[in-house]
């Protein structure tokens, strides 16, 4: 197990690399100059040199390029260009409220698609499989810039229940969260009614049902350990696609957190801000699912990870 | 599921209702306006900032030698009397008794220190191009400033509207604001939850009278929906402009708030490449003006939420002309021009164009929509219009790099005719400035520099009319309005007044009812 989690955050470092040079070049090749943008045009033509020499960005891209991975070796990512602040210290501002939105989209959209899932399953063609499916059907459909504004407008204007938007307690999560995990509910749902349907008619379900268990204690004991394990697959990969997504709710509901910040850099050709959240969001999937991975040996004895034998 | 089950669920959901559901307090009755900003100011440092978002609030924060008039006349501020002494020379004499937010009283020291810390290159401020004729500032004393420039520069004044940060002094208190933030306005800074909220609080010690209202948060939405229905659910009190005309239409036959509409200097117009060989052609430009019904668009696009502007300044500014050439709709005197200058439609009624245009605009929606009225108006007049709308970084970069045919921006908060030099004038061409359609013209260059170092009010309007007039016959732009601003706030907001330029200073005045 030691081996195979350090052969795997050994595998991090060249994926975690291949993505800070793509954002590196994408956000270099895009046409605007961060330099024009943060000075304006009446700058004067010395102002506007001295500034992208002390940026750096008068150098040529392979110099800037290996001036930005030996200062990700070393943990600093650089300046933003427009507030003239350690990125460091902005994605540290702004990560928390991210990592918080997307945490809380999870545990949502797992609390919902979960119960929703495994009951569409046990009681397939019935009234309740078939809600479901067709809220997970809707789930899927609903874009996330529509289905926040009718949840403020049904929730916060309508209802008065929650706030319309901004960071606070509990009261502002849970509409952007909703939001966000909208969308993951609606796969993990079906996702999990597929894998139960599977699972509920292998042999072993047979023996147990056979043997005389309650029903109970078939569902819990022997479906849903084997029904989870492509769940939560699904669950890995989908973290990623909240944290993208995330930059949508954020600016729905004024979320304070990366994708704010992440879609004002790239407005601005602020590009240490853009490769910094980049690198955040990208490690943090990796991370994610190597947690997944880890997760499998927990769910399943017969997924152990060996050392190489010699 | 069992009833006990259900009864269960439902326990727990009021629960959970009642312990995380809104509570919200009414903060308007507390003495907290909420002002909504529809996105986040880039840096309080007024030597730093160009945004509006950032201007706005740094306008609450500091001082400043001078402040612009509705008229966009220069009016003292921190400055108690003033003299030229010569065409290159100002003596000001500030106000005593004044101090910063932190208690330190403010003198010329400090005013100094602004402006050449401003100057200095390694700071990399985009302002510094207004103020390269400044060669020294001297203190002949605490309260009096001397200003001796490399030339004659009658905007210097209404340049002098920066704020004034308290110089350091190299001893730090606990728990002080940035040193960027320390002004000597009527609101002094509290905090700043970058993308979430600005706090301020009133300074009850601004020399132009304690503001009345306890605290201003300025609440940051950037969803032009969600704004509104902040608004509609009374945690927000106060927006200004930003504002779809529907939704504008909408709250005004909403009794629970009350509008303020009033003319600005936001000046809307379109941008011709002319070393284009189509374009390059005064006829061709001329045509375009006739082409397009901006009474139209403003009554049906903008709500009504903006007149037809004559020029870059508008109506209100004081150097304003009045007399210049203008370009009804008229759609026949179009096609006239456009048969005159060789582009005759190739079918008459048919189809088939009289040539193509690349029309570039941001990916705004309200942008969209215009590019496509005129599209649709320059398509009446023979004129085969392709509309390309961009990222806005994209967009800019393609401007300034006279990468297109026509587009059409905003000029935003336009008050001094030196403007002028800036948008037309022979050296601007970009890089060096905003005369992106490359517009050149000795006799203009002559009028902007004489504008420039004249003295007399009198015959610096009179240099700047016949500037206007120039440019109403040339057409480098084609104007097409100035924009109406617009107040929707809580009726028991009292005592703000609408300012042409937008600005949020008159929440010094404010009260609550």
């Amino acid at each position: 197990m030691h081996s195979y989690l350090v052969r795997r955050l050994l595998l991090a470092v060249p994926v975690v690399l291949g993505v800070a040079t793509l954002v590196f070049l994408l956000i270099h090749l895009i046409p605007g100059d961060p330099v024009e943008i943060m000075l304006g045009e009446s700058a004067l033509p010395a102002d506007r040199d001295a500034l992208r020499e002390a940026l750096g960005l008068d150098r040529p891209i392979l110099e800037q390029y290996g001036s930005f991975l030996w200062g990700l070796c070393r943990g600093d990512l650089g300046d933003s260009l427009q507030q003239r602040r350690p990125v460091t210290t902005l994605i540290r501002e702004h990560y928390p409220a991210t990592l918080e939105l997307t945490l809380a989209a999870m545990l949502i959209s797992l609390l919902i698609a979960l119960p929703a899932g495994i009951l569409s399953g046990i009681r397939q063609y019935s009234v309740w499989d078939h809600s479901t499916m067709f809220l997970a059907l809707l789930g899927v459909s609903m874009p996330n810039f529509w289905l926040g504004p009718l949840l403020i407008w049904v929730f916060s204007i309508q209802l008065g229940w929650f706030p319309v938007s901004g960071k606070g307690g509990l009261a502002h999560l849970l509409l952007p969260a909703l939001t966000l995990g909208a969308s993951m509910a609606a796969i993990v749902a079906r996702m999990t009614r597929s894998s139960v349907l599977e699972v509920l008619r292998e042999d072993y379900v047979m023996t147990a049902r056979a043997k005389g268990l309650s029903e109970a204690r078939i569902i819990l004991k022997h479906v849903l350990r084997n029904a989870l394990l492509p769940v939560l697959t699904v669950v890995g990969l989908q973290f990623g696609a909240l944290l993208a997504g995330s930059i949508i709710t954020e600016t729905i509901f004024s979320w304070p957190g990366l994708g704010t910040l992440m879609v004002k850099a790239i407005q601005t050709r602020d590009y240490p801000v853009v490769q910094g959240c980049v690198l955040v969001i990208s490690m943090s999937y990796v991370l994610v699912n190597l947690l997944t991975d880890l997760l499998y040996g927990v769910i399943d004895p017969r997924i152990r990870y060996e050392g190489i034998r010699e | 599921m069992k009833p006990i089950h259900l009864g269960l669920l439902c326990l727990t959901t009021a629960t959970l209702l009642a312990l995380f559901g809104c509570q919200e307090d009414d903060l308007l009755g507390k003495g907290i306006l909420v002002v909504g900003l529809e996105a986040n100011p880039t840096n309080l440092d007024p030597r730093l900032s160009t945004d509006a978002a950032s201007s706005r609030i740094n306008e609450l924060l500091f001082s400043r030698l001078f402040r612009k008039n509705e008229a966009g006349e220069p009016v003292e501020d921190i400055v108690e009397d003033w003299e030229q002494v010569d065409p290159t020379t100002y003596r000001f004499r500030i106000r005593e008794g004044i101090r910063f937010h932190d208690g330190r009283p403010l003198d010329a020291r400090d005013v100094r220190y602004t402006f050449m810390s401003m100057m200095d290159p390694a700071l990399g401020s985009p302002l510094r191009s207004s103020y390269q004729m400044i060669e020294t500032i001297e203190c002949p004393d605490p309260h009096t400033l001397l200003f001796r420039l490399s030339e004659p520069y009658a905007s210097l004044l209404i340049n002098l509207d920066l704020g004034i940060l308290a110089r350091p002094t190299g001893q730090g208190a606990e728990g002080q604001a940035p040193a960027g933030h320390i002004g000597s306005g009527p609101f002094q800074f509290v905090s700043w939850t970058q993308n979430h909220e600005i706090r301020l609080k009133a300074n009850p010690g601004y020399f132009g009278g304690a503001p009345r209202i306890r605290e201003i948060l300025f609440k940051i939405v950037p969803d032009d929906t969600v704004r509104i229905l902040e608004l509609r659910k009374g945690t927000i009190h106060f927006l200004q402009n930003d504002i779809e005309p529907e939704v504008l239409r909408s709250l005004e036959r909403d009794s629970r708030f009350t509008i303020q509409k009033r003319q600005g200097t936001n000046y809307s117009y379109m941008g011709f490449n002319l070393k284009d060989p189509i374009l390059g052609a005064l006829k061709v430009r001329q045509a375009v003006a006739h082409a397009i019904d901006r009474k139209a668009i403003i009554e049906h696009l903008l709500g009504g939420l903006a007149v037809p502007a004559t020029g870059v300044l508008s109506s209100l500014n004081w150097s304003y002309e009045p007399a210049v050439e203008v370009y009804g709709y008229d759609p026949e005197k179009a096609k006239r021009l456009l048969d005159e200058a060789g582009h005759r439609d190739p079918d008459g009624p048919g189809p088939a164009k009289r040539f193509s245009l690349t029309y570039k605009t941001s990916q705004n929606e309200l942008r969209r929509r215009i590019g496509e009225a005129i599209q649709g108006l320059l398509g009446e007049v023979g004129i085969d219009v392709k509309m390309r709308s961009y990222e806005w970084g994209t967009f800019f970069s393609d401007i300034r790099k006279g990468n297109f045919q026509i587009y059409t921006l905003t000029w935003v908060g336009i008050t001094d005719p030196d403007i002028y030099y800036y948008l037309f004038h022979s050296k601007s061409i970009p890089p060096d400035g905003a005369n992106r359609g490359t517009y050149l013209n000795p006799e203009m260059d002559q009028l902007i520099e004489r504008g420039r170092v004249l003295q007399d009010r009198e015959e610096r309007k009179e240099v700047y009319g016949r500037i206007q007039k120039i440019l109403a016959r040339e057409l480098p732009y084609v104007s097409l309005w100035n924009e109406v601003n617009v107040v929707v706030a809580d009726p028991r907001v009292r005592g703000f007044v609408l300012r042409p330029d937008g600005d949020f200073l008159s929440l010094k005045d404010v009260w609550i009812e």
